[in-house]
């Protein structure tokens, strides 16, 4: 039996729900509390550790009893290999976003072409790195660019080059190398954002655009564009902080070398908390959490631009709404 | 309701259940009485060695078995540092983690019941030390290798040498000699084979760096003057060793692609007849003859500027194994301690060649001749030097302090810098990470009374002497 709205809001208290609706929200708890758990445990309390950790010379072992401070961070910002790294991972995602989202885009437009034969099988093909695991690939790429690589090879063969590049033991090459090869990573995914972007504009449009005579420049410039500008911010969100924690790519491809040139912020991190005792230092957990706190915090303030960028629209909508109601009062 | 509800609690209690599996289960007493040791190995060279000596122990005491993990050896202190803060120890394991560290969190058992001063006079001499075996007089490690072993060595292909017309005598003994016969031998081979093998990591450059500068500058033993007591980053010897190094890589006498490959591969390129000279620690024997059957090989000192000798901090690394202090199986542990005293050293490290034990007079046969070359070079060249820890047990701490307020380690990584064209001047380098060096020493010197510059300085040291307990005892 249907119970009228009216009724059921004068018996059920306001505030407090209702004996039906309390047991729907204590089974839809049951069934996150696994999920909770493990975002507590394996995701929540490491990075609450991380900030505590960040106040203390501690290595990784035993108790923490030696706080001190903000030296970490001290230390951290007069440290020239820091701001190496950081400016290697600034590099790297510059580097990766402008040419993946770009190349992304310009397939993406081929590949939403409808008379295009055969697209699935080039989606497919560009894909491919995207699920192809990274530390293979940069195993993979190390050897392709080697001075005794294929790369050489090839080009000395062909006559290209004179003699082999040093590609990995040259800072710059090495850095470029990284770029590239971490662009063609990304490549596939960004283009698939792009592609649902696409394909989220009606075809209307399009048609009122050949109808007034508009070619293909005319409408990219005037339709497909500016209607992708919403997922624009989205792409470059994911692939700016997908950028800042490159890891895997950089320790496989080039480890950071030469001599720190490629080391980036993850890899900075990584190196200081597990560094290896062949090196003859120690591991430096509380170091390395305080560069993790840093790298968190300037992801998470890109991330704030970038949602102030995304949404200035509904923000100014926001605030007008909130005058008008002023005014009305 | 009532039905869905348990229906629910089930559904939770899976969850957690699948949460919690994942969690390490502790080895220990089976049903039957049999009990299960787990032991962590980290040397790669000791994988299949272990195996044998694990086999034979269990043969010989069926009630116990022993679960060995190895390690993988480039991230295991991530592993053992996550065991550790979640009380997850094996009940054996052997790690590189400071023993001050180790003893004062509670992680490893004393092992005074099975070293007893009868035993550990079976041990070379400067086995037992303090921070290194021993803390406080009491034995927390059950040494593996002997002190004197970690000096690096020149292996040469003596294929190569017989390609090329040359024989022993021609094994290098100064670096323009060695100058001389790397063009020979490129010269000779039409640029198919190059005089040395080369690499990239950090560790394997700092320690040829630190031994060859010995030569040159005595008084420094890797990064410290023990007669200024202070760092020591930018000796003659380690400067002039660096720039050597820099012109045999310009020049082609090491291979091209020594900056982009790891000791691993260097090695493989030196079997392979690629290179005719390899620089190399003790444990390289084995790896030629038991894992790759390349047999045709000879040893011999590095070549130094001038053909001085070099030296190597004897005891600079202990290679050892601990027990957990929170076994539950301390008896069974104790037992396999025993066997292994009497069995260990020669399963692991004669019968195999992968080096010199740290038990004396141990039998068994080495696999490949040269182990006995190996072994003298060791000698002579492994020397123990004076350490400020067995003076002053709060040198520990002051240490500990000094390496966590100094952001570079060693020299090693300028030195890969400086050949791969990122350093362009390794003297300033070096000069930069010296004064930067003796500044935090010094800085905390005064956040340490208890410690001084005085426990530093060795007046009665001489380079190349070993420096003994009698030294030490001179001093006070």
């Amino acid at each position: 039996m249907k119970v009228p709205t009216e009724i059921s809001q004068q018996t059920v208290p306001k505030g407090k729900l209702s004996p039906r609706n309390r047991k729907k929200a204590i089974w839809a708890y049951v069934f996150l509390m696994p999920q909770i758990i493990v975002f507590f445990g394996l995701s929540a309390y490491p990075i609450i550790m991380s900030y505590v950790y960040s106040f203390y010379d501690w290595s990784g072992i035993g108790p923490l009893n030696r706080f001190i401070g903000l030296d970490n961070y001290r230390q951290l910002l007069t440290s020239d290999r820091f701001w190496q790294s950081f400016i290697n991972s600034i590099y790297y995602v510059a580097g990766t976003t402008v040419i993946s989202v770009g190349f992304a885009l310009i397939l993406a437009i081929i590949l939403n072409d409808q008379k295009l034969r055969g697209k699935t099988l080039y989606r497919t093909v560009y894909f491919l790195p995207v699920v192809t695991t990274t530390a293979v690939i940069g195993i993979v790429m190390n050897n392709i660019f080697g001075l005794n690589g294929l790369f050489n090879d090839l080009m000395t063969t062909f006559g290209i080059l004179s003699q082999p590049v040093s590609w990995l033991t040259d800072g710059v090459l090495a850095m470029i190398l990284l770029i590239v090869i971490g662009s063609w990573k990304g490549l596939g995914i960004n283009m698939v954002y792009w592609l649902a972007g696409l394909q989220s504009i009606p075809n209307d449009l399009y048609e009122s655009a050949q109808l007034d005579g508009a070619g293909f420049w005319k409408t990219l410039f005037h339709i497909t564009l500016p209607l992708l500008k919403p997922i624009l911010s989205v792409i470059l969100l994911l692939s700016i902080v997908g950028g800042i924690n490159a890891f895997d790519l950089v320790k496989t491809l080039t480890n950071g070398g030469p001599y720190y040139q490629t080391e980036t912020l993850d890899l900075f991190i990584y190196n200081y908390a597990f560094s290896s005792e062949f090196s003859g230092g120690q591991t430096r957990m509380g170091y390395a959490s305080a560069a993790g706190v840093l790298l968190g915090l300037f992801t998470f303030f890109i991330s704030i631009l970038f949602s102030i960028g995304a949404f200035s629209k509904e923000i100014r909508q926001f605030r007008l709404n909130r005058k008008k109601a002023r005014i009305g009062k | 309701m009532k039905k869905q509800a348990k229906w629910g609690l089930s559904l939770f209690g899976i969850g957690l259940f699948a949460l919690t599996a994942c969690s390490g289960e502790d080895a220990g007493t089976s049903e039957d009485g049999e009990v299960t040791l787990t032991l962590w190995n980290r040397y790669p060279e000791l994988r299949v060695p272990f195996d044998e000596l694990i086999a034979n122990f269990e043969e010989e005491h069926p009630g116990i078995k022993i679960e060995k993990q190895d390690l993988p050896l480039g991230s295991h202190e991530a592993q053992f540092q996550t065991a550790l803060s979640e009380n997850q120890l094996p009940d054996l394991f052997t790690t590189a983690a400071d023993l001050r560290e180790l003893v004062d969190v509670g992680a490893v058992h004393s092992l005074n019941e099975v070293f007893t001063d009868d035993v550990k006079e079976q041990f070379y001499e400067g086995t037992w030390g303090e921070n290194f075996t021993e803390l406080d007089g009491d034995v927390y490690v059950f040494p593996f290798v002997s002190p004197q072993s970690g000096a690096f060595i020149l292996y040469y292909n003596e294929d190569v040498f017989d390609q090329l017309g040359l024989t022993e005598e021609d094994v290098p003994e100064t670096w323009e000699e060695f100058q001389e016969i790397g063009s020979y031998i490129y010269e000779e081979s039409d640029g198919a084979i190059h005089a040395l093998s080369w690499n990239n990591e950090a560790w394997s450059n700092e320690g040829v760096m630190n031994q060859m500068a010995t030569a040159i500058s005595p008084d420094t033993a890797w990064r410290h003057d023990f007669k200024v007591g202070l760092p020591s980053y930018a000796t003659p010897g380690l400067i002039e060793t660096a720039e050597y190094l820099k012109t045999l890589f310009d020049d082609g006498v090491m291979t091209p692609n020594s900056m982009e490959v790891d000791t691993a591969a260097a090695e493989a390129s030196f079997i392979a007849g690629q290179s005719a000279f390899w620089i190399s620690g003790n444990w390289t024997g084995t790896q030629l003859v038991q894992s790759n059957g390349f047999e045709n090989w000879g040893v011999a000192p590095m070549p130094t500027k001038d053909g001085n000798p070099y030296y190597y901090p004897a005891g600079r690394q202990v290679d050892g194994m601990h027990v957990n202090a929170n076994t539950e199986n301390w008896e069974e542990a104790k037992t396999f301690l025993e066997y292994s005293l009497d069995h260990l050293h020669e399963e692991l490290y004669v019968k195999t060649g992968t080096a010199i034990p740290a038990k004396m007079d141990v039998g068994g046969e080495a696999p490949y001749p040269q182990y006995e070359d190996i072994k003298q070079l060791q000698e002579e060249l492994a020397i123990t030097i004076p350490k400020p820890e067995q003076r002053n047990l709060e040198t520990i701490e002051f240490q500990r302090d000094v390496s966590s307020r100094r952001e570079f380690t060693g020299v090693g990584e300028p030195v890969v810098g400086y050949l791969s064209g990122a350093i362009p001047d390794i003297e300033a380098q070096l000069k930069e990470m010296d004064a930067t060096a003796v500044e935090i020493f010094e800085t905390t010197l005064e956040d340490h009374p208890d410690v001084s510059l005085d426990d530093f300085i060795f007046p009665n040291w001489e380079p190349f002497t070993p420096y003994t307990l009698d030294d030490y005892e001179e001093l006070e």
